[in-house]
């Protein structure tokens, strides 16, 4: 694969998926305090 | 609907119109016209991406499924931050260092024509009619809103997009989705703001009753495949949906081909997985407020007034027994609401009890309502497409109403865009330039891509104006459609196993299909979203199967 070369240093894939999975982790749980505070 | 309110919308579709064309600039070449000179910033592309996904159905769909069934559609979307981070180490590397002009393209350079032939013969399929669906979706409701005829609401929606689609190629879709997908955040974020300050109800108590109704009820952890939005259905069958929409479907591919380099492109992909989740949440939370201000305020037996209309001439007399029942169901229910929100939270137990069952009653009410418009119509009500419009017009100030209508159509529009710029991608390069004409110049292949473009746009307003004639053919075809979306993705996963043949791929392929289509008539109660999962493992097996005979 002929991958285009760039001046900055790119984030890991680990580093990414930690990044993007704590946004959603914490987008989840304020959608859970959402539930909690208003039940049904 | 006052002047103001279509002035502003003429003006909306005059400035993208105009806009998208000017972008023609740079497009004298077929890479210019398909791939924006493979130059356009993250940012542009990851906006557009979003806006190809939000359609009017998300606009005036979504918002009313909100209404009437609350937050947990949001599920559909756990998948998405996950699929977008692993395409952004497997395919998107791959297609993008590959410099090819479709997906499609990529898969005979690892296999062979017939595997090419067939994934983007697929899409074709599928993709043109589901265009034609897009269009349909709002333009029905617009036309049983104003009285029009439907082949105007389809040509206000079609037409100026067909346009800057056609002379402005990738390029203009992309700068136009920016704009449209500014002006759809802008006015959702707006009628969030009316409907807190017209709730008669402080915000925090109508959240309250909006939870005591079941709306604010996000997650459901049971794990079961029959049931389309759990938690788990949304994290495993929705990674593997956006791991095929994302990494192999050509409308998607073609936005981050445009992209500079391959960190841009993965870059891009970074806003969806950031925001998605939250934007759907904003969108369901606009009609759980409706819910809620609806309350206060009575709101008519059927949000469709020419379905309305229909029941009335049908049976006077049934009519307005029905109505009877629904307006005292209603003011019950508003009593009820009022008392809970007097009470004292901790010890609301037997008002919040009043309030669900003054609310089961209404939708009991409306039940019946619904059930009597199908049989005088003949057809299944969908009533809940036309809530927030009903609102919309009844209820925002003048301005903000034509900046909604101006932001349904822009949503229609920029997916509708996005769409026809990969059907005439994939028109010209994997079947005009592979088989027709294979030494056919630049110049000639992008009259031929203007072209293509042109009859896609035709054929999609010929599809969304015979919508209603062609229902089950379209449900058909969905239907089929729902065979391959995850086998087309196990067929990219084989590419990347160095393993697997180009027998593999192409037999891996139809047998994963047929599995899917028996899972499906087979087993019709496990839910669509498991399919890409069931599809994606079986073509996967029987790929590396057959590559090793």
């Amino acid at each position: 694969v002929n991958e285009t070369p760039t001046s900055k240093k790119r984030p890991s894939f680990t580093v990414v998926l930690i990044r993007v999975l704590t946004v959603e982790v914490v987008v989840l749980l304020l959608l859970g305090v959402l539930q909690s505070r208003y039940p049904r | 609907v006052h002047w103001i309110n279509w002035a502003i919308v003429v003006a909306w579709l005059l400035y993208v119109s105009i806009d998208g064309i000017r972008r023609s600039k740079g497009t004298q070449k077929l890479e210019g016209y398909f791939l924006g000179g493979r130059s356009l910033p993250w940012w542009v592309v990851g906006l557009s991406v979003m806006a190809t996904q939000l359609s009017a159905v998300t606009m005036i769909g979504t918002t009313g499924q909100g209404a009437v069934d609350g937050m947990r559609f949001v599920q559909f979307y756990f998948g998405l931050p996950i699929a977008l981070v692993i395409l952004g180490v497997t395919i998107v590397p791959f297609l993008h260092g590959a410099k090819v002009y479709t997906a499609y393209e990529f898969l005979e350079r690892r296999f062979d024509a017939k595997t090419r032939s067939l994934t983007s013969f697929l899409f074709l399929l599928s993709r043109g009619l589901s265009c034609g669906t897009i269009i349909a979706a709002p333009a029905v409701v617009f036309s049983a809103i104003f009285g029009w005829p439907l082949l105007y609401s389809v040509a206000l929606i079609g037409v100026p997009t067909v346009i800057y689609t056609m002379i402005g190629g990738v390029q203009a879709v992309a700068w136009t989705d920016v704009k449209q997908m500014v002006l759809v955040v802008a006015a959702l974020v707006a009628v969030v703001v009316v409907l807190l300050t017209r709730i008669p109800v402080h915000p925090d108590e109508a959240l309250r009753l909006a939870g005591a109704a079941g709306r604010l009820r996000v997650f459901d952890f049971s794990f079961t495949l029959k049931e389309t939005y759990t938690f788990w259905s949304g994290i495993i069958g929705g990674t593997f949906l956006m791991l095929s929409y994302f990494g192999t479907d050509q409308s998607q591919v073609q936005r981050y081909l445009t992209a500079k380099t391959v960190d841009e492109a993965r870059s891009s992909h970074l806003i969806s997985a950031y925001w998605k989740i939250p934007l759907q949440a904003l969108i369901l939370m606009v009609g759980v407020l409706v819910f809620v201000y609806y309350i206060f305020v009575t709101p008519p037996l059927y949000f469709n007034p020419a379905q309305e209309r229909s029941v009335r001439a049908a049976d006077p007399a049934a009519y307005s027994t029905l109505e009877s029942r629904y307006v005292g169901a209603v003011t019950a229910r508003a009593t009820a609401a009022r008392a809970l929100a007097a009470a004292h939270r901790g010890s609301d137990d037997a008002e919040r009890e009043a309030f669900r069952a003054s609310d089961v009653a209404v939708n009991t009410v409306r039940t019946d309502a619904l059930k009597q418009a199908q049989t005088v119509t003949g057809v299944p009500s969908k009533d809940v497409n036309y809530i927030i419009p009903h609102f919309v017009l009844a209820e925002l100030p003048i301005g903000l109403t034509g900046l909604f209508i101006a932001a349904v159509i822009a949503a229609a529009m920029s997916a509708v865009a996005g769409e026809l710029a990969s059907l005439s991608s994939t028109t010209v390069i994997d079947f005009y330039r592979r088989w027709v004409k294979p030494e056919a110049d630049d110049e000639h292949l992008l009259k031929v891509s203007r072209a293509a473009t042109g009859f896609w746009g035709l054929f999609a307003c010929g599809v969304a104006t015979f919508a209603a004639t062609l229902g089950s053919l379209i449900e058909v075809v969905n239907r089929f459609g729902s065979f391959f979306y995850g086998s087309i993705l196990g067929v990219f996963i084989l590419a990347m196993i160095k393993r697997s043949r180009a027998n593999g791929a192409f037999f891996g392929l139809i047998a994963g299909m047929a599995t899917v289509g028996a899972v499906s008539f087979g087993a019709p109660q496990i839910s669509f979203l498991w399919h890409n999962v069931i599809g994606a493992v079986a073509v996967v097996a029987a790929g590396l199967l057959i590559s090793e005979l």
